[in-house]
């Protein structure tokens, strides 16, 4: 995925800065065609989470072993599993779990990484070669290498999980923050801040902070749909959320066992493509929307 | 000449040196005794002291790390705690399994991304676009796992045309080890081949605008040559580039793809030692995938610049 795209996005251009109505930019986002496939289906995935005990008549950890391994029926929608569980009902429930880590993940990486990029750009010198440095070095680890391997120090479960994701995020929102505020210490603005003699936490949090916020949206949108994979990855390599908590990719491994049962695998990993495209069309509709602002 | 070598020295080193000291961290911090895993739960007081002593676990850190680096770089990465042997031999068998599995999944991606980028900024914004746009994102997003068994679901169980999973050499039956391959070289390969189409698409796009591409459409040259010859040839470069930054990517595909389809490759190395708990086994297949991304990063960057003198 695009993990790799930022290193040429890392050092944005200068650019204009006037009051951008927020307004505008949502109207633009929701007039793209991705916009609005991304915004239904995040919005489907996002309602049947919220709602998920109230959609089907079944507990998600209910066991009828009267009825396992049935195949997509009337009763049972999506089938049920070795255990009589109703898939249907562990598929939404899986989406709680998904849009939980990721939400967690994104927000631990993006307030450590952001934090690192801000001071390494403002401090700049020796402290920011070094830290970026080590940031490169993390990023030449691949996301899920690098996940299964603190997965692998921490112990598997769904908060190591979140951890081990939010790490592995870590540089790249360090990266894309460095780059913003290398740009925003030059101008006019910013400057004349310094002169009026604004403290170094007033023009990092004032004036730098606020304008970089954009790019760090839309990253995050990108962060999320690679958290989601990545936490599906682990659980299906049996290093991430652990049963009975229902996970999409655990549910696909289990089902791998049981080829000639094909819902099983099928729904669950169904969720995971879903999920990540609708988290990839927003992401395309929000970078979209921004460039044709900031131009 | 000399300034490039010591750049590029600055460039390499202090990034090497992180990188090591990361794997090495990451799998010191690993729960559990490497001396217990060593000798079994059964051992004396005496055979874990001796076990101990033996793998320099009574060493402070900093001594270990520099050992442990001395060593490496003399190609001695310690040996499996499961079976004994080497892990620099391991790694010599696992790798060429997943070279093999991204040589292939590489190729597979240029001809299926090439070709739909160049097709898709021809007819931009037409119906051709907005299909091939679709398919890049849904190939993006499809899990590796789940993919490679709706493959095996489609082309083992149903069609019968190749085994579901497994692996043979190709020196002990070359067409079975082909037929093999053939699910998990396209499981790692759609992925690539969505980034691929993006990237040529919008350097298609890019290369298009500019002012020889007008001349030589002034010139009365075919559409044809103008967009193959004129057009690709430029706007390959940072495809290239693209491919070259993608192994990463392309290394974390092969742990989930190995995994599905049972092949003995460095991710599946690294997986198995995870749960076998032998720390020798997952530092090497550590080290390996990162400085095989190191050193293919630096490459790409090498020939980016050759390729374009004007970038320095």
């Amino acid at each position: 995925m695009s993990e790799t795209s930022l290193q040429f996005a890392a050092v944005p251009e200068a650019r204009d800065k006037e009051p951008s109505p927020i307004w505008g930019v949502l109207t633009a986002i929701f007039s793209s065609w991705q916009g609005i496939s991304g915004g239904i289906l995040f919005g489907l995935i996002l309602f049947g989470a919220v709602f998920s005990p109230w959609l089907t008549p079944y507990d998600y950890t209910a066991l009828d072993l009267i009825s396992i391994m049935q195949g997509p029926n009337g009763a049972h929608f999506f089938g049920t599993d070795e255990l009589g569980r109703d898939i249907l009902s562990r598929v939404l429930e899986g989406a709680r779990v998904s849009l939980y880590v990721a939400a967690a993940s994104v927000v631990f990486s993006l307030v450590i990484g952001s934090a690192i990029g801000l001071v390494a750009g403002w401090i700049g010198g020796v402290f920011e070669k070094t830290v970026m440095r080590l940031m490169d070095a993390m990023l030449a680890f691949p996301l899920i290498v690098m996940a299964l391997a603190i997965v692998a120090v921490l112990g598997p479960s769904m908060e190591n999980a979140i951890i081990a994701i939010g790490i592995t995020k870590i540089p790249h929102f360090a990266r894309l923050m460095r780059g913003e505020v290398l740009v925003l210490k030059e101008l006019d603005y910013v400057r004349a801040a310094r002169v009026l003699g604004a403290g170094n936490t007033r023009i990092l949090l004032r004036h730098i902070l606020p304008n970089s916020v954009g790019p760090v949206l839309v990253y995050s949108s990108i962060a999320a749909s690679q958290a989601i994979m990545t936490e599906a990855s682990l659980s299906f390599l049996g290093l991430g959320v652990q049963p009975p908590t229902p996970s999409w990719g655990g549910m696909v491994s289990i089902g791998m066992q049981n080829f000639q049962f094909w819902w099983m695998s099928f729904y669950p990993g169904l969720a995971i493509f879903l999920a990540v495209l609708s988290f990839n069309l927003l992401g395309d509709a929000v970078r979209d929307a921004l460039d044709a602002r900031l131009q | 000449m000399l300034g490039r070598v010591r750049g590029f020295l600055f460039q390499i080193v202090p990034l090497l040196f992180f990188v090591s000291l990361i794997a090495f961290i990451l799998t010191d911090l690993l729960p559990g005794d490497a001396a217990i895993e060593k000798v079994g739960l059964e051992a004396t007081q005496q055979q874990l002291e001796a076990a101990r002593e033996e793998l320099g676990l009574n060493d402070p850190m900093p001594v270990r790390y520099f050992t442990w680096l001395t060593n490496a770089l003399q190609g001695d990465l310690g040996k499996s705690l499961r079976s004994g042997e080497p892990v620099t031999e391991v790694l010599l068998r696992r790798i060429s399994v997943t070279v093999e599995l991204a040589v292939l999944g590489t190729a597979f991606a240029v001809l299926l991304g090439v070709p739909a980028g160049i097709l898709s900024a021809r007819f931009r914004a037409g119906w051709i676009d907005a299909v091939i746009n679709f398919l890049a994102l849904s190939g993006m997003a499809i899990p590796y796992f789940w993919l490679g068994l709706l493959l095996i679901m489609l082309f083992s169980l149903g069609l019968h045309w190749v085994p579901p999973s497994g692996y043979v050499s190709f020196t002990e039956d070359p067409l079975q080890h082909l037929r093999l391959m053939a699910l998990p070289t396209m499981t790692i390969a759609v992925a690539f081949a969505a980034t691929m189409m993006r990237q040529t698409r919008a350097s298609m796009l890019e290369v298009m605008t500019a002012d020889y591409i007008r001349t030589a459409r002034a010139k009365g040259l075919s559409e044809r040559k103008v967009v193959l010859k004129h057009g690709l040839r430029n706007a390959l470069v940072p495809v290239i580039t693209v491919m070259g930054l993608q192994l990463g990517t392309l290394l974390g595909g092969a742990i989930i793809t190995e995994t599905v389809f049972a092949l003995p490759g460095l991710g599946r190395m690294m997986v198995d030692g995870i749960f076998r708990r032998d720390f020798p086994i997952i530092q090497g297949a550590l080290l390996a995938t990162v400085i095989g991304v190191v050193l293919t990063n630096l490459a790409t960057d090498a020939l980016y610049r050759f390729v374009n003198p004007r970038i320095n």
